[in-house]
């Protein structure tokens, strides 16, 4: 989302609680590292929200991602409600998205989509010991609005 | 139009840019500039001419004026005749036809030729055919005649003075809060960014220094993109003072925005939206006061093989067309835990065969590597060397972990 995002010249976001964003793997999927605001929020979930809000109130991006991936779930079932309303409406009638990452399903109601991603297994390259990863697959399934069968992707690891 | 102010007052170019921001000080006696325009602001030549005189008088000048269609011909009037003279456009070779050859800008010599001719006006070199002069005299002969005629060619040649886009307020009281310091610097903004708009100048650095009670405080503010807008620059010195306010009372407050050319830019009807310069350098500053200076820019790879190398840089998005190079379909991403976590890793037959850590652990079902890497070996202390391996546990979790100065660590996992 991000590669096809800076291609098509929008300037993006990554709010990143955990600090696990990798700049490599983002350059080789494609994504304009010049086009892109990284914020490392050094494990800090409140600031994570708070620096979200800030650039969804500021207006002008197009993918906003909020990676909350390895934040604690205690931690993120205590984040009001009323947070993502506020999100919502932010994001409501304008050209940018917000795409909260989690393990969980957390922005509940406010979400206008949701897709669950289940890694299924790895294909390697090679024969062993010499073997490298070659894709990792995944299944998504649509949540929101719910669909009755899932899609495999396969992530591959060369460009 | 144009008017020449001569007169021994020093305060010339000052009253002529109460009337035109085009003034050319010709020398330390006269100054010329441009009247375009004042007729709909002010009304005809003898209006002009009549506010300029009272606005003279206001700062105690006693010069002549003259008013003509050229700078040449207003300066020659107004060096030579004394009081206000108006030359209607077309009417320049009269009015200047009684005036003495001396008056003309030349090298001495030149007057004193003519005047061996029994040429003593300019009205009479006005009179002489010009192919004749120009044999004679030259191309100055030519300039002479057409100066004499009131038909000189030159323009103006404006030089600004260097403008101080600094202001300094002694306070009556001193301030203890930042509140009442913003109002204070609300106001010096407004009036330094007024100055920026009439130079046609924007800025891209802003430095408060503040007198205190014990000692001196100063801030200075590098902005990535031009700006004049005094509300975006108060917004900034806001978050800047936050973070790191002043430490006692404060005395007096100055501010220096150092100028240089605006930014222009024209965006295109069907470029994507971008983040406006003025609301992102605000934003870029709430960040920063939120997470820290150097968590936050856009991401740039290092040029080394050591893993996890990048720097952040400042943003500066611009509004770009779309590219039609995208890739398609999905790659593998990596995650990393900053900073790796230590783990405990049995090996069996040279190969992990179990992790334990904080954040992972189990039994390892499948593994490949070790990949072994090292650099900077030639620089003390930043040397680094580590085997990796690409791990898969039971719930088929897909990790890297290494191996590096006698201890293992996860590095991350794939995604």
């Amino acid at each position: 989302m991000l590669a096809a995002a800076t291609a098509g010249g929008e300037v993006v976001a990554v709010v990143d609680c955990n600090d696990a964003f990798d700049p490599a793997s983002a350059q080789n999927a494609g994504v304009d590292l010049g086009k892109l605001l990284w914020l490392q929020c050094e494990h800090n979930l409140q600031n994570a929200l708070r620096a979200a809000d800030m650039i969804l109130h500021s207006g002008g991006f197009g993918p906003i991602v909020l990676d909350l991936c390895d934040a604690p779930a205690s931690a993120l079932n205590r984040v009001p409600i009323s947070y993502w309303h506020r999100f919502r409406r932010a994001v409501e009638h304008t050209p940018s998205i917000l795409l909260v990452l989690a393990r969980q399903s957390i922005a509940r109601s406010c979400a206008t989509r949701q897709f669950e991603l289940q890694q299924q297994g790895i294909r390697w390259r090679g024969a062993a010991p010499f073997q490298t990863i070659h894709c990792l697959e995944m299944e998504a399934l649509s949540r929101k609005p719910m669909a009755a069968s899932a899609v495999t992707l396969e992530a591959l690891a060369e460009v | 139009m144009y008017a020449c102010l001569f007169g021994a007052s020093p305060l010339l170019a000052e009253l002529a840019r109460q009337f035109s921001p085009l003034v050319e000080q010709v020398s330390r006696d006269a100054v010329v500039f441009s009247i375009a325009g004042l007729g709909r602001l002010i009304g005809d030549e003898y209006r002009i001419a009549s506010e300029i005189s009272r606005q003279g008088a206001q700062l105690g000048i006693t010069a002549n004026l003259a008013i003509a269609a050229n700078p040449s011909a207003a300066e020659l009037a107004a060096r030579n005749i004394a009081g206000v003279t108006i030359i209607p456009p077309g009417q320049e070779s009269d009015a200047l036809a009684s005036l003495p050859i001396e008056a003309l800008p030349a090298a001495p010599e030149l007057p004193a030729t003519l005047a061996r001719w029994g040429i003593r006006t300019f009205g009479e070199l006005a009179a002489l055919p010009e192919m004749g002069l120009m044999e004679r005299l030259g191309v100055e002969g030519s300039r002479l005649r057409k100066l004499a005629l009131g038909q000189g060619d030159s323009i103006l040649n404006i030089r600004s003075p260097a403008n101080e886009y600094t202001i300094r307020r002694q306070l009556d009281d001193p301030i203890h809060t930042l509140e009442p310091l913003l109002f204070v610097l609300s106001a010096l903004l407004h009036e330094l960014t007024g100055r920026l708009q009439q130079e046609g100048q924007a800025t891209n650095r802003i430095t408060v220094d503040l007198a205190l009670d014990r000692g001196e405080f100063q801030r200075a503010l590098d902005l990535p993109v031009p700006v004049r807008d005094a509300q975006a620059l108060l917004k900034q010195i806001q978050l800047a003072l936050e973070a790191n306010p002043p430490t006692a009372a404060i005395l007096a407050v100055q501010v220096t925005l150092d100028p240089v050319e605006p930014r222009v830019l024209q965006n295109g009807l069907f470029l994507p939206a971008a983040p406006e310069p003025e609301k992102l350098q605000t934003l870029l500053s709430r960040l920063r006061a939120l997470v820290g200076e150097r968590r936050v820019g856009s991401p740039a790879i290092v040029n080394t093989h050591r893993p996890d190398a990048y720097r952040l840089r400042p943003c500066a998005f611009e509004p770009a067309m779309p590219r039609d190079d995208a890739r398609g379909g999905l790659r593998l991403a990596f995650r990393y835990f900053r900073p790796p976590v230590k783990a405990r890793v049995t090996l069996n037959g040279g190969k992990p065969r179990s992790i334990a850590s904080e954040r992972v652990s189990g039994e390892i079902v499948q593994s490949a590597g070790p990949w072994r890497s090292s650099g900077d070996w030639w620089a003390a202390g930043t040397a680094w060397r580590r085997d990796e391996w690409d791990i898969v546990l039971g719930d088929r979790a897909v990790y890297r972990i290494y191996y590096s100065s006698a201890h293992w660590f996860l590095d991350g996992s794939y995604d």
